[in-house]
């Protein structure tokens, strides 16, 4: 029976499930706790604003909204195997901006044991920056989560999915009907709707927020990229299924534009017929034959009859 | 491994705190202290085997 959650006045149960979920594929983990009373994310909003209200923790609006009276980052101590390994997912989930990294304000770990790495950001959908800590960080893994997140079920599953290295598609491939963002929504999964409804040549504007232009651009795609039905699809949201379509499509295009570009530097290996004619009527004007009787010189194939 | 550090939480569940006192340059010196007080001092090899699964050096719980 899985250990109760030992402080739910200051752990959210989302949190606690994130802990526990962390222990079933991470070997030999170890909680270095999520509630802690010192400045920074493991204390609440409420405690920094009273003791430590110029802790960057509480900076941003963000992170001063609900839940104000909880915890907000995990610590897990693992072998260097593991550090090594959740590290770099979360790196790679930065540096791709993954939807399922929306809820991470910050993480501290390190991918060759000995140097500190980290990276953070300011708003959901922000860009990440590099950060770094003290060497605890070589033994254990710190995540901090924007404030709003610490008892959002599905972000906090979005997390755990990155962590344990499961693809976006596949991620999203749990996901085949139910809605993922939708009219009125913002935050980074509406960002990234935004990006693959652009990429694919609809024309709005990127900025977090679906109203009727990205519900427009939505239903465009469907019709002209997707081939679908406008009866079918009224644009308001956007399912699993349709964001797995936007990745396919994506690697499509990522892979033809691989292959053109590879393409494009080779040398071709044979010569063309225009320069084997241009180089035998370059060498017969520097090294004029007398050619026999009946015998033509097309110019680029030497024809006619064998000199007897 | 990586330079010196103070305290810090290593095992919430058990109340497992561990420090670094000597940097990789020095050959790495790691000091775990329990919920008693009482500190263990452990080498890079035995502060691994801490953190992997199987049983802990020198006894720790």
């Amino acid at each position: 029976m899985a250990a109760a959650n030992p402080n739910p006045s200051r752990i959210t149960d989302q949190m606690w499930w994130l802990w526990l979920a962390c222990q079933e594929f991470i070997p030999g983990v170890r909680l270095g706790g999520i509630y802690a009373d010192k400045s920074g994310y493991h204390n609440t909003v409420n405690a920094n604003l009273a003791k430590w209200p110029g802790n960057y923790s509480v900076r941003y609006a963000i992170d001063r909204q609900a839940p104000k009276d909880k915890a907000r980052a995990i610590d897990l101590t693992m072998n260097a195997t593991w550090m090594r390994t959740i590290t770099q997912r979360l790196l790679d989930g930065a540096a791709r901006r993954d939807p399922r990294m929306r809820c991470v304000k910050e993480f501290y770990g390190t991918v060759d044991g000995v140097h500190v790495v980290g990276r953070l950001k300011d708003s959901e959908t922000g860009p990440y920056r590099s950060g770094s800590s003290d060497d605890s960080h070589t033994w254990h893994e710190h995540v901090g989560l924007l404030t709003p997140f610490v008892d959002d079920t599905e972000a906090v599953r979005g997390l755990l999915s990155l962590l344990r290295g499961e693809s976006l598609d596949d991620y999203l491939g749990g996901n085949m009907e139910r809605i993922i963002a939708e009219h009125g929504d913002t935050g980074a999964w509406v960002d990234f709707t935004q990006r693959h409804l652009q990429a694919a040549g609809a024309k709005l504007t990127r900025d977090g927020v679906w109203g009727n232009e990205t519900t427009s651009a939505m239903k465009w795609w469907f019709v002209n990229v997707a081939g679908g039905s406008s009866a079918d699809f009224d644009g308001r949201s956007v399912t699993g299924w349709i964001l797995r379509e936007f990745l396919r499509r994506e690697a499509t295009a990522i892979a033809k534009a691989v292959v053109a570009e590879a393409l494009a530097d080779l040398a071709p290996t044979a010569p063309t017929q225009a320069q084997v004619d241009a180089a035998v009527a370059a060498y017969l004007t520097a090294h004029p034959v007398k050619l026999p009787e009946n015998v033509q010189f097309s110019g680029g194939t030497l024809t006619g009859v064998k000199a007897k | 491994m990586a330079d010196p550090h103070d305290w810090h939480v290593f095992d919430a569940d058990r109340g497992l705190e561990v420090r670094q006192t000597t940097p990789d340059a020095e050959g790495n010196r790691w000091e775990v202290r329990g919920p008693d007080g009482a500190v263990t001092v452990l080498d890079d090899d035995e502060f691994e085997q801490l953190r992997a699964e199987g049983p802990n050096p020198k006894g720790l719980s």
